[in-house]
């Protein structure tokens, strides 16, 4: 039995490399075994021989499931991927192409939870403005639940080329300067700043939401609680649920007609404005 | 007034409109920032955020103003009411809109407004904040413009020019319930909107096929809102009404907003929460109209001019068309299968690749992640699957119904 520590996916690929040239079938291997030393039987890797020179092919399909399912935080990601390579490379099945597979769609179940988790950093990152020297920087701290900064950050790049911006997770961290992407370690979530912009934004959190309609269940589905933490306008929630049955209860009871003030108002400037919509 | 002040108000009274897409559409109508610029449009949108609504936050979606002269019954910014009154100015607005876009909060805009001195007038304001962003500012994020009834032709090409989407709201589902509560609107009006910018999109689309460099043209089409509620309309009426949008006009979206009990709302109008259930009843059947080849009369004969609230649109046709059913997962083409209730447009894309590897079973389905207590009774797998039989029974039609609904579930006062 080999065992085998990676955690990105050069790293992978590498070791997936001599694990095929060595002809070693994945039940022969450990991928990211917590504590090695229990397995009596555990055989150095190194005695495998390096790989070989000649290309293995891997379909376009796999090579680019293996890219997302590679960020995907749970330890068994390089086993189920190993297991994908060698059924595809060295059995010749053709195991993607069919949705009913078992592996298969374990492959692409956690494809699509980083796919959403890519998503929801897209959409829930937060940036705070912050001063360094004479310029504006945009920082922001994120958690997410795979380690899916490497892609998410092109979309960032994308949107705001041409402002100075860095965003911080737990695991990994990237600041951009124009032209290039710098790496770096992962952070605590920093002191809060505060933002005059922020509270306009919650200002409108608030005002844009309709109190007639009640869908917590269905805001939390989509917005799930564990990122309401660094998502500033959710600190309004509880108070605008409390408000909401009031809110609803006076556009219900007043039910009120216009005010004769209003009317009059009303019919004054319409007197003065006489345009009607042209008809066709 | 301060800012924040005029934002609470012009949010506030924006939030009737149901509209959140903020995708670009097809890749060439997307947009990219030049140098120094900010911003881009992507095919799909992105929710940045949801409010205890169920509503995701997308765009700021704003007012230019909420005065206005038209005196629409179910409408909080009519002349009449007492809601109190504010207006940006348009450097405000894009103030905003840069703000909150560099903060990652919103993929862009969505501009509205009351109608204020004439239609022109209003249009050439909204006009002004998109050509600010877009020129001053070189802002390539997403803008969603209304476009007002009766404004001119010219301002109206204009408007595709910088916006992404447009829009103008067909607002009730026939010329009647419109004469009776929006008496300033008429129908023929919005409908020349809709066409003049179908012709527009039509005309681009030609132009590009030929030229290399067209300007752009609304790239994310054009959508609509009709009030579902306000009036006794059936939804056979509704649909009928939004299949020929969908036709004439080629609109991307039609939203259906229940009817909100609206504060200072006329007393000519019935007062009742909002009805959620049927207008998410009436977004499954928009659906099932688009994506799944349905026909009007299928959905809504005119035996059944409203849709059952308890029951999904599908499981209803299914019921009423017993005789189409068991099908066979392993031998039914394509069209059949997007008539199982359950099976949707991908469920239904991996059963075709599945089956060309192995007979599919009941477990296999579930693998697939199809929803199988409401789906078994309609098919037949490799394997046994006794629900399927139910429907040849006497009674077999009441029975699947009890199966699917159980009596508890009936809660219709939402």
């Amino acid at each position: 039995m080999l065992t085998v520590q990676a955690q990105t996916l050069p790293e992978f690929r590498g070791f997936a490399r001599r694990l095929l040239a060595a002809d070693v079938p994945p039940t022969a291997v450990l991928w990211n075994e917590l504590e090695p030393c229990l397995l009596n039987a555990a055989e150095s890797f190194s005695a495998l021989p390096a790989a070989t020179a000649a290309a293995i092919n891997v379909p376009r399909r796999l090579a680019d499931l293996a890219k997302v399912v590679a960020c995907h935080a749970s330890p068994q990601r390089f086993a189920l991927l190993y297991e994908a390579l060698w059924a595809t490379v060295r059995l010749r099945q053709p195991l993607l192409a069919d949705p009913s597979h078992p592996l298969t769609r374990q492959l692409e179940t956690m494809a699509k939870q980083v796919g959403r988790d890519v998503h929801k950093m897209h959409a829930f990152v937060r940036f705070r403005p912050q001063q360094v020297g004479n310029q504006t920087v945009f920082l922001a701290w994120h958690r997410p639940d795979h380690r899916i900064l490497t892609l998410a950050a092109p979309f960032f790049v994308n949107r705001f080329r041409h402002q100075l911006w860095g965003i911080a997770t737990p695991e990994e961290s990237c600041s951009w300067i124009n032209p290039a992407l710098h790496w770096g370690p992962g952070l605590p979530p920093p002191e809060v700043t505060p933002d005059p912009v922020e509270q306009l934004w919650r200002t409108y959190y608030r005002a844009i939401f309709n109190p007639a309609r009640i869908k917590v269940a269905m805001m939390k589905r989509e917005m799930p609680t564990r990122h309401w933490a660094t998502l500033p306008e959710t600190a309004d929630i509880p108070a605008m649920l409390t408000e909401a049955p009031a809110r609803v209860a006076t556009m219900l009871h007043d039910a009120l007609t216009s005010s004769a003030r209003s009317q009059q108002r009303a019919a004054r400037i319409k007197a003065r404005h006489t345009f009607k919509p042209p008809r066709e | 007034m301060e800012l924040a002040a005029k934002l609470a108000i012009l949010a506030d009274a924006a939030k009737y409109d149901a509209s959140c897409a903020s995708g670009g559409g097809k890749a060439q109508g997307l947009r990219t920032a030049g140098a120094g610029g900010l911003g881009d449009t992507r095919q799909m949108g992105i929710c940045h955020s949801y409010t205890p609504d169920g509503r995701c936050v997308a765009l700021l979606k704003i007012l230019l103003t909420n005065f206005c002269l038209f005196d629409c019954k179910y409408c909080v910014n009519r002349i009449s009411s007492d809601t109190p009154r504010a207006r940006f100015t348009t450097r405000e607005v894009v103030g905003l809109t840069l703000d909150f876009y560099r903060r990652n909060y919103i993929e862009g805009l969505f501009l509205s407004s009351g109608i204020i001195r004439s239609p022109d007038y209003t249009m050439e304001q909204l006009i002004a904040v998109a050509r600010s962003l877009r020129e001053d500012h070189q802002y390539a994020g997403y803008i969603h413009l209304k476009s007002i009834p009766g404004a001119a032709d010219d301002l109206i090409q204009e408007a595709g020019r910088y916006a992404d989407r447009l829009s103008i709201n067909i607002e009730l589902p026939t010329a009647q319930d419109l004469a009776t509560l929006a008496p300033d609107k008429q129908r023929p009006a919005l409908e020349a909107n809709m066409r003049r910018i179908k012709v527009a999109i039509d005309h681009q689309r030609d132009e590009a096929k030929v030229f290399k460099h067209v300007p752009r043209f609304a790239p994310g089409g054009q959508s609509t809102q009709m009030i579902v509620g306000a009036t006794p309309t059936s939804d056979r009426t509704i649909l009928t009404t939004a299949h020929q949008l969908y036709q004439n006009y080629g609109l991307r979206r039609v939203y259906y907003s229940a009817f909100s009990p609206i504060p200072h709302a006329d007393s000519r109008l019935p007062l009742a929460p909002p009805p959620l259930v049927r207008e998410h009843r009436l977004y499954q059947s928009d659906w099932l109209l688009r994506f799944y080849g349905y026909t009007v009369e299928e959905i809504l004969p005119a035996s059944h001019p409203d849709l059952p609230l308890d029951l999904d649109p599908k499981v209803a046709y299914a019921l009423r068309n017993p005789g189409l059913f068991p099908l066979d997962v392993n031998r039914a083409p394509r069209a059949m299968l997007l008539r199982v209730p359950g099976f949707g447009v991908q469920g239904v894309q991996r059963i075709l690749a599945a089956r060309r590897h192995r007979k599919l079973t009941l477990a296999d389905l579930a693998r697939l992640h199809l929803p199988l207590a409401r789906a078994k009774p309609f098919i037949l797998t490799a394997d046994a699957n006794p629900p399927a039989h139910l429907l040849q029974r006497a009674n077999g039609v009441e029975l699947v119904r009890r199966l699917l609904v159980p009596p508890t579930q009936l809660s219709l006062g939402l």
